[in-house]
């Protein structure tokens, strides 16, 4: 099957560009005829025409139901998954995929791991993990606008799509795929957001739970005016409503009131919990000391206590840097600083538990900037070329997939098994995979209806995972 | 190997399918999703009332045989008005028995709740317990239609079916911006308020001209929001198309048939769907061709300071060009290539529903407009639509499901098709009805309201209601409040009143159902984290839900939003209730306040019991408290019932 995203082949009839050069979304449109760029949830005509025929033999024969569930080797084995999202979009040519030039500060130190450049003088502290850590140089965004692009690496897919108006986070189809009916923390947690893409057509208990961890324990799992007060109050609410909380005369009861009171009750004054989201100032230092670094810990304490979390995402913003990007201490020094803070610890204290050999770590932002010499604002603006950076689940280190020209602008090499630039649909793909979650699924349950796909055009081979990771 | 042959053997017996536009359909990957679309509604409908009925402490005490002996013979119920005649006609031919009528104290929190989304005070609980006049929910109902807070429900309404936001949370459409979203909630409000025919305002909406910024002409925001980024013109004149087609006639089915033909496709699910072609879906986006939506161009020579200062900046100006047409070459987009038929490469507009009428004259959105409020299609949405509201399930429901082949009794489907309304004869009727009271609000609801049918009592006592019965309205169905229907009990009933503060409107506001967008009131973020758990959705691409979660137990048991306003320093109700010396008083005032009825006799010996252990003011007051959030955290304060 042949896949060409960059040259596809003319169609018949004649054909016009409405829009040339960039519309006010940010995108270029030059060249962009007959592209699918913005195509979105579908069945290909091969697998359509194969229903078809089945449907004539008297039966559907759905795609997921010829592909079994698929896992790409070596993966298939974690257990979690810490997306770490930098918003804002970072200059990829600056930390994961590495272009010296003359503009580059010397303290950025470039060093070689393996067949990875890496600034160590601006991120020592994952310098010291590059064992455990890959970075793929191939991936292409699809837009250069922050809202769109943000959602569709949450969602793996095209999110202005008509068929997307309802999609799941990815973190929301890991909670429904592993999530433990007897968890007493949701499976997917947000740390440092307040919102986002969330469940979308999903049962609420598929919701990102959004938390800031400041180390004082869970927010919203104490009562205000004390633990003695709720107890006081809680034992009459149960008194005045003895019969409701008994009452069972219509068998099982449905998702009501009543099961969600007691899920919530699980969560307060738990010292489980709580421990989970109580840490001190020393700790708080040992992971840079700000926001991020907390969630790095409560991330890693999640982790280790097991209780029903699966997907964790943390936000890291400030990396829309179209000035100055290299003052001293800001932009590209200061959030690289932040990431190299926390996530450095997070990877060792996580090896050191044994945990990040179950538990994939992918960092990425929602496109690249801007490559070579600096703007006029002596920064960088927006571009689709990124690079992501992979760690844990089995992964195998010091590993640079793909490789851009020499100014990063594109690639020259996609360096795996597709042959073509990676794209947010294959990441998605390669989470899952890793998960043992088959990608390919199409539920049937989604309320826009038409199938929902777990990856747009996955069943048809269109975006697979990055098998090569683990190669 | 063999996947690769059986392609080709399909190619050879099925060449009909390859003259579709829709090849890239995966509406065959789920057929039975959508057809199972209505009788999950229906499950949930039944299984929501009886987990709410279940968990009601007075149900529990009641036994069995006496539940039973509660239920009447659905021809004994009084019929106030043909909407009776149909329910409870077809209820005792289905050998079904009726829920009670409500009490008088079930009824008066449901129809305050209801139409104007406010809680009672006890003083109005009381007196309408205590009125003697037969006729006394009428008059309770014409009251409350005429009070303002009605206005303020029901422009919520309005602002939630067309869809009326500050920015779009998707960046995938045109944002109106906080001062045309207010221009269109202050619109919507003036219409309600006046009682203008929902027509009317229909017809702006579809046909308005003007800048989104002016009251005036704010209905041209709803043209606003159908922007779509990502693709040619045409794009946009789909969405128009498809928002207008499902909001306004309850068919949703154009998402589908803008990209695809009907046949082969939609059979299974919806027969009127099955039989449109995509270039007959795209005639209809052709009345929105000539719509123009461009941003306002300010004055030259202003100073940066001054752009962004300027009255009218961001704002866009809609009007009509007299010379475009829908184009057949595309080549990229949100929807597959349009190409030429033939040699023809543009569309002009052409009604797809019982006219089939071509425009006659220049102005295509007015023609569409026109048509569209003389469709059958038109009065029956509109009718199903405020149907569910009161009655919290459709006649058709999802109430965007609607199938123009399968509404009209005199005209039957054919074979192995069935009507599609519970009760054809009565949705005719009232979608008559509507139209020849000039589709007046006001009108209909009380319609609605003073029907047996939404009089009856939400218990159906005894075991013996199946999920199969849902669709007689054997009984009334609940529904969880609104995260600001929420937010106004708790204000309301402890008196603690916020002042809210919403970008680019002058006026202060006190409750939450007068905002202008689910994402406002912006200068009370604890409220709006309160109500985010609940389930607000954005009027785009995240749905407004009733269902419950862990986190809205958490909100409603520790957030200090409910804290704090339970405290008696902060309560002026508490405040007066704690004067009460008789405990057993002071119990019933606090369930009037808090959950508009009496409690039942353990309820009150238990919190009489409570309180009875404040032996000292300061303990006494602390009692209060708790009872206060003890009731905001019982079932039925979270419920219409």
């Amino acid at each position: 099957m042949k896949h060409d995203f960059l040259n596809h082949p003319k169609a018949d009839g004649d054909v016009q560009d409405v829009y040339a050069g960039k519309d006010h979304f940010g995108q270029d449109w030059t060249n962009k005829t007959r592209s699918r760029f913005w195509r979105g949830a579908h069945l290909s005509r091969r697998v359509f025409f194969q229903s078809m025929s089945a449907a004539v033999g008297g039966y559907f024969l759905l795609p997921t139901q010829q592909a079994s569930a698929q896992t790409v080797s070596g993966g298939g084995r974690a257990k979690n998954v810490i997306f770490v999202f930098l918003n804002g979009a970072p200059s990829h040519t600056d930390t994961f995929d590495l272009k010296v030039g003359t503009w580059t500060p010397a303290y950025f130190n470039p060093t070689t791991y393996g067949n990875i450049l890496w600034p160590q003088g601006l991120m020592p502290k994952l310098a010291e993990q590059m064992d455990s850590i890959a970075v793929v140089r191939s991936v292409r965004a699809w837009a250069t606008a922050h809202g769109i692009a943000q959602s569709w690496a949450q969602l793996a897919r095209n999110p202005a799509n008509a068929l997307a108006r309802l999609a799941p986070h990815i973190g929301s189809v890991i909670s429904l795929e592993l999530g433990a009916k007897d968890r007493t923390l949701p499976a997917f947690m947000s740390l440092n957001v307040a919102s986002g893409p969330s469940e979308g057509y999903l049962k609420p208990e598929h919701a990102p739970m959004y938390i800031s961890p400041g180390g004082g324990g869970l927010p919203g799992a104490t009562h205000p005016d004390g633990e003695p007060v709720f107890n006081r109050r809680y034992d009459l609410s149960l008194s005045l409503d003895t019969d409701l909380r008994t009452e069972a005369r219509y068998g099982e009861a449905t998702e009501d009131f009543v099961t969600f009171n007691a899920s919530a009750r699980k969560l307060m004054y738990n010292p489980k919990v709580s421990s989970i989201f109580t840490f001190d100032q020393a700790q708080r230092n040992l992971y840079g000391n700000n926001g991020f670094g907390n969630a790095c810990i409560a991330a890693r304490n999640l982790l280790r206590a097991n209780m029903g979390t699966r997907f964790i995402q943390i936000t890291l913003g400030g990396w829309d840097q179209h000035t100055n990007i290299y003052a001293p201490n800001a932009n590209v020094q200061s959030t690289t600083r932040t990431l190299d803070n926390g996530l450095g610890p997070l990877i060792a204290d996580l090896k050191q538990d044994g945990l990040l050999d179950e538990t994939l770590i992918v960092v990425m932002g929602e496109f690249g900037r801007t490559v070579g010499a600096l703007n006029e604002q002596n920064g960088r603006d927006h571009h689709p070329q990124q690079a992501v950076l992979f760690a844990g689940a089995g992964i195998r280190g010091r590993n640079a997939i793909g490789l851009t020209n020499e100014t990063g602008a594109f690639v020259t090499e996609p360096g795996w098994t597709m042959n073509r630039e990676v794209r947010a649909e294959d990441i998605g793909a390669t989470i899952y995979s890793a998960l043992g979650i088959d990608w390919t699924k199409i539920r049937r349950d989604y309320p826009l209806g038409r199938g929902f796909e777990y990856i747009p055009g996955a069943e048809n081979g269109e975006y697979v995972p990055i098998k090569d990771l683990w190669g | 190997m063999l996947a690769e042959m059986k392609r080709f053997t399909v190619l050879l017996i099925s060449p009909i399918l390859l003259a579709q536009s829709g090849d890239n359909c995966s509406f065959k990957a789920d057929p039975d999703a959508y057809l199972n679309r209505a009788k999950r509604v229906t499950e949930d409908v039944a299984l929501r009332s009886m987990a709410f009925s279940k968990s009601r402490a007075s149900f529990a005490l009641t036994g069995e045989a006496t539940a039973v002996s509660r239920l009447v013979d659905a021809n004994s119920i009084p019929r106030q008005n043909f909407i009776d005649e149909a329910i409870f006609s077809r209820m005792a031919k289905a050998g079904v028995k009726s829920a009670p009528l409500s009490t008088d104290a079930e009824f008066v929190r449901r129809i305050y709740l209801d139409l104007t989304s406010r809680l009672p005070v006890p003083s109005e609980v009381r007196a309408f317990l205590a009125d003697k006049d037969e006729n006394k929910r009428s008059r309770l109902i014409g009251e409350l239609l005429y009070s303002s807070a009605f206005a303020d429900k029901w422009t919520w309404w309005m602002d939630e079916w067309v869809g009326n936001r500050s920015q779009s949370p998707t960046g995938a459409y045109r944002n109106q911006n906080p001062n045309g979203r207010n221009a269109l909630h202050k619109y919507n409000w003036v219409a309600v308020q006046s009682g203008r025919p929902l027509r009317d305002m229909v017809v702006e909406y579809i046909s308005g001209t003007g800048n989104n910024y002016d009251e005036g002409n704010a209905a041209v925001n709803y043209m606003v929001a159908a922007g779509t980024n990502g693709g040619p013109a045409e794009d946009t004149y789909d969405t128009m198309a498809l928002r207008s087609a499902n909001i306004f006639m309850g068919i949703q089915h154009y998402d589908c048939l803008m990209c695809h033909g009907g046949k082969f496709h939609l059979e299974p699910l919806n027969l009127w769907a099955s039989k449109v072609t995509r270039t007959q879906a795209q005639q209809m986006s052709a009345y929105f061709a000539r719509t123009n939506v461009a941003g306002f161009s300010l004055p030259p020579g202003l100073t940066p300071e001054e752009q962004r200062a300027h009255p009218y900046s961001g704002s866009f100006l809609v009007n009509d060009v007299t010379n475009r047409s829908y184009s057949l070459r595309t080549s990229f987009g949100n929807r597959p290539n349009r190409t030429p038929i033939g040699t023809q490469t543009t569309l002009t507009p052409e009604w797809s529903f019982s006219h089939g009428a071509k425009a006659t004259s220049n102005n295509w959105r007015e023609e569409y407009a026109k048509n569209l409020v003389a469709e059958p299609m038109f009065a029956r949405n509109i009718a199903n639509r405020l149907w569910k509201q009161m009655f919290n399930l459709g006649l058709v429901d999802p109430v965007d499901s609607m199938d123009p082949a399968r509404l009209d009794p005199k005209n039957p489907p054919g074979d192995g098709w069935a009507l599609q309304a519970t009760h054809p004869q009565l949705l005719e009727d009232l979608a008559d009805w509507v139209k020849a009271n000039d589709f007046n609000l006001r009108a209909y609801l009380r319609l609605l309201t003073e029907s047996s049918a939404y009089q009856l009592s939400s218990e159906y006592p005894g075991l013996a209601f199946t999920p199969e019965m849902v669709p007689l309205f054997a009984r009334h169905y609940v529904r969880r409040l609104e995260a600001e229907e929420i937010h106004d009990s708790i204000t309301k009933a402890t008196g603690v009143v916020p002042t809210f503060r919403v970008p680019g409107w002058g006026d202060s506001m006190n409750w939450a159902m007068q905002v202008p967008d689910s994402n406002e009131p912006s200068s009370d973020g604890a409220a709006r984290t309160f109500m985010a758990n609940f389930g607000r959705g954005n009027r785009e691409n995240q749905p407004r839900t009733q269902v419950s979660s862990t986190l809205q137990q958490l909100a409603l048991m520790n957030d200090s939003f409910v804290v704090n306003k339970i405290k008696m320093a902060n309560s002026p109700a508490l405040k007066e209730i704690v004067k009460l010396t008789d405990n057993g008083n002071a119990v019933d005032e606090m369930f009037l306040t808090f959950l508009s009825r009496t409690p039942t006799e353990t309820e009150r010996d238990k919190a009489v019991a409570h309180l009875a252990k404040g032996t000292t003011a300061a303990l006494r007051n602390s009692y209060f408290e708790d009872l206060a959030w003890a009731l905001i955290n019982k079932i039925d304060f979270l419920f219409s019932y």
